[in-house]
């Protein structure tokens, strides 16, 4: 059955949009993340134009993370101070990231832009991800202990004025690398229509030392304002979010997303950490064979919209 | 009198002599508006025409329906290669491009008339020039691309046989609309033919719009565009609440 598409004006089997949504759920849920880097490349591939599948997949990742920072806040895991700190920089940032996408649109290199971030961030992100589960899978047929988090570890990061506690968190650390990581995450979510929790996990993990206990809720809690915020904001500068399409991916997504976290359940962290890992980097590679390939049509067109 | 002055002026006596002649035509275009709901897929517009005339024709008459959506500006990029990558690089602006074209003759187009009648009137995909604000070249690439990418996308159409005549003064032609086919005011201009001669023209209209709840959404979207982005955001948030509350395990 096919369903039409007010904004992105077209028309697309509803059945294949609603599976892609339950896969992709599937994952984020799996995997905790809000599954946005898997969501944008596969609408994209359908032939939905870059800018509706950023804007709308904006409201998709808003409904899953706010379902699982629901559960997060239940179970007290979240860092309120954390959260407020990183959101002050994720707003801004989501601002900068939303007028970057509207520029790089009007000089034709938003599709670039797209893929070049998609291939970058993927493949980094993915590699690191890959060889830091292999390691822990060897360690552990090796029998070896697994390394624990040193409370007293501390990096350069460590060493930055403007120290804040978090007690939530029992951290004590600069209030500017947290300000930076909410801005960074602000502005990739806005232009690359993506949560960016697996991005934000990592580094606050390794940047800021955060307990496992509070950090997966707490980027939850910043992934769903920022990503309500990108979608307002999408909405009020580029017209792009196409409402029929993102309900759609919602129901497939929230309701992929319960099955993919009860499969997790019964699977070791680390092996689910290297599947992660391989699907990032098998979609950034895919990202950047498109890029190094000659297209099949050098030309692209695109209406100015409005009369003439 | 000069060869040159006799030749105008003979010139100009066929011509008024022609247009004198000028055979009426009539049409009907099915429907007059197509909506495009959300279980639109795709349409067709059907054109019902005759020609006015008392006497039986003395040629078979060949008619050219054209049917253009609305203008629009268009920009053709073409891609080249830096340090290893397809960057979009140089551009050019189209003005003028109709949104939808589909071109149906009764025949080829180079069997009804001269190829600078068929410039002049924009019969066929390779004579619809756009105003590119240079003098227009039939080999321009970015033209040509634009052109063919529109034909890819469906949005540009030719059907060389397209017009079937019912009777000697009777045609049928149908326009199929894809599923991408743009909303607004569209022309339907038919332009009649005999011997080669454009012998007369007319011109109707059908309009595309958006009904329902696509209507709604997509004016919500560029008229109410914080409501809309409002309504969006808690729509999320519902969902996602929901999801948490249906699914809740604790």
């Amino acid at each position: 059955m096919q369903l039409y598409l007010p904004i992105a004006d077209l028309a697309i089997n509803i059945f294949t949009l609603l599976a892609m949504g339950l896969a992709v759920g599937f994952v984020s849920g799996m995997f905790g993340v809000g599954g946005g880097f898997l969501m944008t490349p596969f609408l994209i591939f359908l032939g939905i134009s870059p800018g509706v599948a950023v804007a709308s997949v904006a409201s998709h990742i808003t409904a899953s993370s706010f379902s699982g920072a629901l559960s997060y806040w239940r179970r007290r895991a979240v860092d309120v101070q954390m959260v407020l700190i990183l959101l002050s920089g994720g707003l801004l940032g989501t601002l900068s990231g939303v007028w970057l996408f509207t520029k790089l649109r009007a000089l034709g290199q938003l599709d670039l832009m797209i893929g070049f971030s998609y291939l970058i961030m993927l493949t980094t992100i993915g590699g690191l991800m890959l060889i830091e589960s292999v390691r822990a899978i060897v360690r552990i047929r090796q029998k070896k202990p697994s390394l624990l988090r040193r409370p007293g570890a501390h990096t350069w990061v460590h060493g930055l004025p403007f120290k804040m506690r978090f007690k939530r968190s029992k951290i004590y650390v600069s209030v500017i690398p947290v300000w930076g990581i909410g801005y960074t995450i602000g502005v990739i979510g806005a232009v690359m229509g993506i949560g960016g929790g697996f991005v934000l996990v990592p580094m606050l993990i390794y940047f800021l030392r955060m307990p496992t206990v509070t950090v997966i809720g707490s980027a939850a809690v910043l992934t769903t304002s920022t990503m309500a915020f990108a979608t307002l904001m999408h909405a009020l500068t580029n017209h792009l979010v196409d409402a029929v399409l993102a309900l759609v991916l919602m129901v497939g997504g929230v309701i992929g997303a319960q099955f993919g976290a009860r499969s997790a359940h019964n699977m070791p962290a680390e092996k689910l950490r290297l599947l992660l890992g391989l699907l990032i980097l098998s979609v950034g590679f895919r990202f950047g064979y498109d890029l190094i390939t000659r297209p099949e049509n050098l030309y692209s067109i695109r209406a100015l919209g409005g009369d003439t | 009198m000069t060869l040159a002055v006799r030749c105008i002026a003979l010139f100009l006596f066929f011509l008024l002599n022609a247009s004198a002649r000028s055979e009426g035509l009539v049409v009907t275009v099915e429907p007059s508006r197509i909506a495009v709901s959300s279980s639109f897929s795709s349409g067709t517009v059907v054109v019902f025409g005759a020609v006015q005339t008392n006497t039986p024709p003395a040629a078979p008459y060949d008619v050219a329906v054209i049917v253009s959506g609305p203008a629009q500006a268009v920009v053709t990029r073409r891609k080249g290669r830096i340090g290893g990558i397809w960057v979009n690089q140089d551009s050019r602006t189209f003005r003028n491009v109709p949104s939808f074209l589909g071109v149906n003759t009764s025949r080829p187009p180079e069997a009804l008339a001269s190829q600078d009648v068929l410039r002049r009137q924009g019969i066929g995909l390779k004579y619809a020039l756009f105003d590119a604000g240079v003098p227009p070249d039939g080999d321009d690439p970015y033209l040509v691309n634009l052109v063919n990418i529109r034909i890819q996308q469906g949005l540009f159409n030719e059907r060389a046989t397209g017009v079937t005549f019912l009777s000697q003064t009777a045609f049928r032609t149908e326009i199929p609309l894809p599923d991408n086919v743009p909303v607004g005011d569209y022309t339907v201009n038919l332009k009649l033919f005999q011997n080669g001669n454009m012998i007369g023209e007319t011109a109707s209209s059908f309009e595309v719009a958006k009904v329902g709840v696509e209507e709604f959404v997509a004016k919500a979207a560029t008229n109410h565009s914080l409501f809309y982005g409002l309504s969006i955001m808690s729509m999320g948030l519902f969902t996602g609440w929901l999801a948490s509350v249906a699914f809740r395990r604790d």
